[in-house]
């Protein structure tokens, strides 16, 4: 009895000191016993969440299918906003360009291209009501594009410069040389009929003469990038890569008449 | 015989191609030039259709290459109609279930089609020399639209819910 009441007195001691045990000496030995408790805690943790998310698996599976579809959704607002950046950055550049341009232009989408591999035209959506003429020249933001060969109310048809049957009047900036710019295949063009003795050099500036009446003079064209001899060595021949990306084309400017100021 | 659904599947399909011909294909070119799915689809009418249908058909689409064309009016239904009779005419001498020969059959044809195009827009346009022409875009595009031609072939069959000997008259 007397054992018994003494264990009781000093358990009961015991516990006294623990709760009033100074807080250091208490955290230490939390703190011992927690980290010891780690591993086991967290192989709890885990193990519940997975019992839970086993618990709650179709209503995981339901939300996960809902999520999918909003990522899908949101990628494709995502991809069409950037088209619309892509756009928007396009016709700022073409706005600039038509600002800097002296002449009355109307701006057109390219709507369908050719369907043959011989020609190079592209279809636009502006046409006669719009004040578009046959004849008229159509730039694109780097320079010129071409002109139009067929225009009825609502839409036109743009021979490219590239078309092999397109011809213009032109002349190297620097050299003067003039000559007579016609499409090729594979998206270039070839100056011919430039004097034996011009100086012109890859990497020329190519400009509209003006001669044709068709376009006015000093529109870009492109870029001189290799000179040869004609076969028979009455003239030379340089081939030219227009300065307007006539492949990837999607907004013209077309020339609607001569500013009274230019 | 044919079900009426099938040719007027066909009749959309022709409209279908000449639209991803004028706008989408430009995107898949290789060596420059793109595919001549058109002209495909009037060879695999040809092969699969009888006579008076698929000459009609390669005349229609003849004429839309022809409206989304910046070239002659009126030569793509000439060349498309021209080829559809041909085959038609020599096309049943040939075994034309064997795909090599099919394959054969398409890229002569693209070859003679775009061969005669050329001369007969030569006339009117100038488009450079022949074997400039011949290399940059004949060759080239009878060798594309011959890739293309297996699985278009596969494709249009299944859409029209036919497959080779089935309903099938020569």
């Amino acid at each position: 009895m007397i054992i018994k009441r003494i264990t009781l007195i000093v358990c009961a001691l015991v516990f006294i000191a623990i709760i009033f045990l100074p807080n250091i000496v208490s955290n230490k030995i939390k703190n011992v016993f927690l980290s010891s408790f780690k591993y086991s805690l967290s192989a709890s943790e885990v193990s519940s969440r997975n019992l839970a998310g086993l618990l709650e698996y179709k209503h995981i599976l339901e939300s996960n299918s809902t999520l999918r579809r909003e990522v899908g959704l949101l990628k494709r607002r995502l991809a069409s906003f950037e088209e619309i950046r892509l756009e928007n950055l396009r016709l700022q550049e073409l706005f600039e360009f038509k600002e800097k341009v002296p002449f009355d232009t109307i701006a057109s989408k390219v709507i369908g291209r050719d369907t043959t591999n011989w020609f190079n035209t592209v279809i636009i959506d502006k046409g006669t009501k719009d004040g578009i003429r046959v004849g008229a020249a159509v730039l694109s933001c780097s320079g010129l594009a071409g002109r139009v060969t067929e225009a009825d109310g609502g839409v036109c048809r743009v021979m490219l410069l590239t078309d092999p049957a397109s011809r213009v009047a032109a002349k190297i900036q620097r050299t003067r040389d003039e000559a007579l710019l016609e499409g090729v295949y594979k998206g270039l063009c070839r100056m011919k009929y430039l004097p034996l003795e011009s100086k012109i050099m890859a990497g020329d500036k190519v400009v509209t003469s003006g001669n044709s009446g068709i376009y006015p003079e000093g529109l870009l064209i492109g870029e001189v990038i290799s000179i040869s001899q004609d076969a028979s060595s009455l003239y030379t021949i340089a081939l030219v890569r227009p300065e307007a990306a006539l492949m990837r084309l999607e907004e013209v400017l077309c020339l609607k008449e001569v500013k009274s100021t230019f | 015989m044919f079900k009426r659904s099938q040719k007027y599947f066909l009749i959309f399909f022709v409209i279908l191609a000449a639209l991803m011909q004028a706008t989408i294909l430009y995107r898949f070119r290789v060596a420059g030039v793109k595919p001549d799915i058109l002209l495909i689809i009037v060879i695999f009418s040809t092969l699969y259709f009888e006579g008076p249908f698929c000459l009609k058909t390669a005349l229609f689409a003849g004429f839309i290459g022809d409206v989304l064309s910046g070239g002659i009016f009126g030569l793509n239904i000439l060349t498309f109609g021209l080829c559809s009779f041909v085959l038609s005419l020599y096309g049943q001498k040939v075994y034309r279930e064997n795909i090599p020969i099919q394959l054969f059959i398409c890229f002569g044809s693209v070859l003679a089609v775009y061969c005669f195009y050329y001369l007969a827009s030569r006339v009117f346009l100038p488009l450079g020399g022949f074997i400039e022409a011949f290399k940059m875009v004949i060759l080239p595009t009878a060798l594309y639209s011959t890739f293309i031609f297996g699985p278009l072939c596969v494709f249009l069959k299944k859409s029209l819910g036919f497959l080779a000997y089935e309903n099938h008259s020569y």
